[in-house]
């Protein structure tokens, strides 16, 4: 029964862990979805379309 | 791209490759790389020598979520795309609070020498849960900095909660090393206060870099507590060689020397630092000498302490062993002044009283004569059995096996005992057995002797009422059980029974006995590759002998 449990508390550990990161990964590297502050800590972006727009005036 | 836009001037990372042009040139190379190769290096090798060891484990789930927090910083520090560096970033967020509480399970495991309970794995996970579930939402971060081309973002709640856990872990590893401290034996202080020390540095050392960047926004100054990680883990390999915290014996200190050089050789290489080199040459030609004779040294260390423990057990059994001799020394010595002296004594008071002429009477005379020999027959049953003894301490004791009918045998000796018990105390004895015929291995001379001690016993021990022997047909054995109602005993007894000069306290003075009777049958019994046992329920619920022999 503690060894188990043992192994129960380090499979939700990693689970949590892993579940986490793959929320992250979706929505910062896929879907891009972050806000973005330039000077004077002005929100200049948020979401997808609007970084797109600055990444492609900047180009 | 965005980089060139906001004019940062930012270079792209070249892993493995030391640029300048990022966040902090090589210094974070350096921290990181360090720290990782040492950290994994070790976690490995532990892990690799204990893998049964739920300590070794845990020290891998340190190290090996450490060396992805490692990498994770690395990323983040040297890349230019907001997305990734969001991503590690966030992992970095995650990662932390599960590294000191693994710590901090770490520390628990060792200190208790086993796994911890149910109740604080609970506490450890609810700590750990509003992170993890918060880190991928804008309570993880809010949002990424452009402003000053520092590469950063802005932390959201959940990391200033996880600073808390990190600050309440740290405490709750400092306060239960100062309770378990307190109460451990004085050999075990000393591996213990290095791996608490080593533990709480770490601790220290890792929230120093994220601490101090919060505050002081300067991240540069946080790369130094990465340094720090080498001091722990050469903390944690002086433990594991010192105290054998685990089976590793050398391979910390090789492993340790090994890093050292590696570290200092790749320095060595880095084309930005060349005038290091003059400096660095003559040290890393020190490390390496000063390693060989460190690594000499912990060898020789070891191998004195192994050799000086082994003798310490020899000796330590040795003194054990000596203390029995000497209580059975004792016990022999106080039986042969008292147990062998009253029958001779008694021999000698009855022929005083013939010898002046007290007994003139013919019938008074035979019934004195009469006690003499009973008395001097008991005097000699007793040398009997020490010889007995003796010859099985000494395994001289002489066995004829031969296949025999165990029922006829065991049927024959108690049918002429069950007179005797009739004659002296009026207790019926009865015989039975399922099967006219089971054939055994047995020495004739020897088991009758068991036989007879387990029937002469159960006289012995039982005032009124019934002695039963019967013979179970077993598949591969013969199973032999003399039961009685006679006095019993206390269960306690019933593991001691079979040892020499063990008797019950409770009659020992009632009733005469040398206390080697069951111990030979005991030896005889094995010497027949059988077993033999005792069972009762409790004093004055009668008691069974049993005895199991292998089928011929």
């Amino acid at each position: 029964m503690k060894s188990l449990w043992s192994v129960t508390f380090f499979d939700i550990l990693l689970s949590l862990l892993i579940l986490s990161t793959f929320f992250a990964f979706a929505r910062y590297v896929i879907r891009n979805d972050y806000i973005v502050y330039s000077e004077n800590d002005l929100v200049v972006e948020t979401i997808p379309e609007q970084i797109k727009q600055v990444i492609e005036k900047g180009l | 791209m965005i980089v060139d836009t906001l004019q940062c001037g930012w270079e792209t990372a070249r892993f493995l490759m030391f640029s300048n042009l990022n966040a902090f040139g090589p210094l974070v190379y350096y921290s990181h790389l360090i720290a990782l190769i040492t950290a994994l290096g070790l976690g490995l090798f532990i892990f690799i020598k204990n893998r049964h060891l739920l300590s070794a484990k845990l020290f891998l789930a340190i190290t090996a979520c450490f060396g992805i927090w490692v990498l994770s910083d690395l990323v983040l520090w040297g890349n230019e795309k907001p997305s990734l560096i969001m991503f590690f970033w966030t992992i970095t967020i995650l990662l932390e609070p599960v590294i000191y509480i693994l710590g901090l399970y770490f520390l628990m495991v060792y200190i208790r020498g086993g796994d911890i309970t149910r109740g604080t794995k609970l506490a450890m996970l609810a700590l750990l849960l509003p992170t993890i579930l918060a880190a991928p939402t804008r309570l993880g971060i809010i949002g990424f900095n452009y402003t000053n081309c520092d590469r950063e973002v802005f932390e959201g709640l959940a990391v200033y909660y996880g600073y808390l856990v990190e600050v309440f872990i740290t405490l709750w590893a400092v306060v239960y090393t100062m309770r378990a401290y307190k109460k451990a034996p004085t050999d075990k202080k000393g591996g213990l206060v290095w791996v608490a020390l080593g533990i709480i540095l770490f601790f220290f050392l890792f929230a120093w870099g994220n601490i101090v960047g919060t505050i002081s926004e300067d991240w540069t100054l946080g790369q130094y507590g990465l340094f720090g990680m080498s001091v722990l883990f050469a903390c944690m390999t002086y433990t594991m060689v010192r105290f054998k915290t685990f089976d590793v014996k050398l391979i910390g200190s090789q492993a340790l020397v090994a890093i050292l050089v590696l570290v200092m050789g790749s320095i060595l290489f880095i084309r930005d630092i060349e005038n290091v080199r003059v400096v660095l040459m003559p040290s890393l030609l020190l490390v390496i000498g000063l390693g060989y004779f460190l690594i000499k040294g912990v060898q020789r260390e070891v191998e004195q302490r192994e050799y000086l423990e082994k003798i310490s057990k020899e000796l330590s059994a040795a003194n054990d062993q000596l203390r029995i001799f000497d209580k059975q020394k004792n016990e022999f010595l106080s039986f042969a002044s008292h147990d062998l002296k009253s029958p001779i004594a008694l021999i000698k008071q009855f022929a005083t009283l013939i010898y002046d002429g007290t007994y003139k009477d013919p019938v008074k005379i035979h019934e004195t004569v009469s006690k003499i020999k009973n008395t001097a027959d008991r005097a000699v049953n007793m040398v009997n059995t020490f010889l007995d003894l003796r010859k099985i301490e000494e395994g001289h004791m002489e066995y004829n096996f031969e296949s025999r009918n165990v029922v006829e045998f065991v049927g024959s000796i108690t049918n002429d005992f069950a007179l005797l018990a009739k004659q002296q105390k009026n207790i019926d004895v009865s015989f039975a057995s399922a099967k006219p015929d089971i054939q055994a291995t047995i020495d004739s001379n020897t088991f009758r002797q068991v036989v007879q001690n387990y029937l002469d016993n159960s006289l012995k021990y039982t005032e009124a009422g019934w002695i039963k022997v019967q013979i179970v047909d077993e598949q591969k054995t013969v199973l032999i059980k003399f039961s009685d109602s006679g006095l019993g005993m206390d269960k306690e007894l019933l593991p001691i029974l079979f040892g020499q000069f063990h008797r019950d306290p409770g009659v020992a003075k009632k009733i005469q006995g040398t206390g080697l009777g069951l111990y030979i049958a005991k030896q005889i019994v094995l010497a027949h590759h059988g077993d033999t046992w005792a069972e009762s329920e409790g004093k004055g619920k009668g008691s069974q002998f049993y005895i199991r022999l292998p089928k011929a």
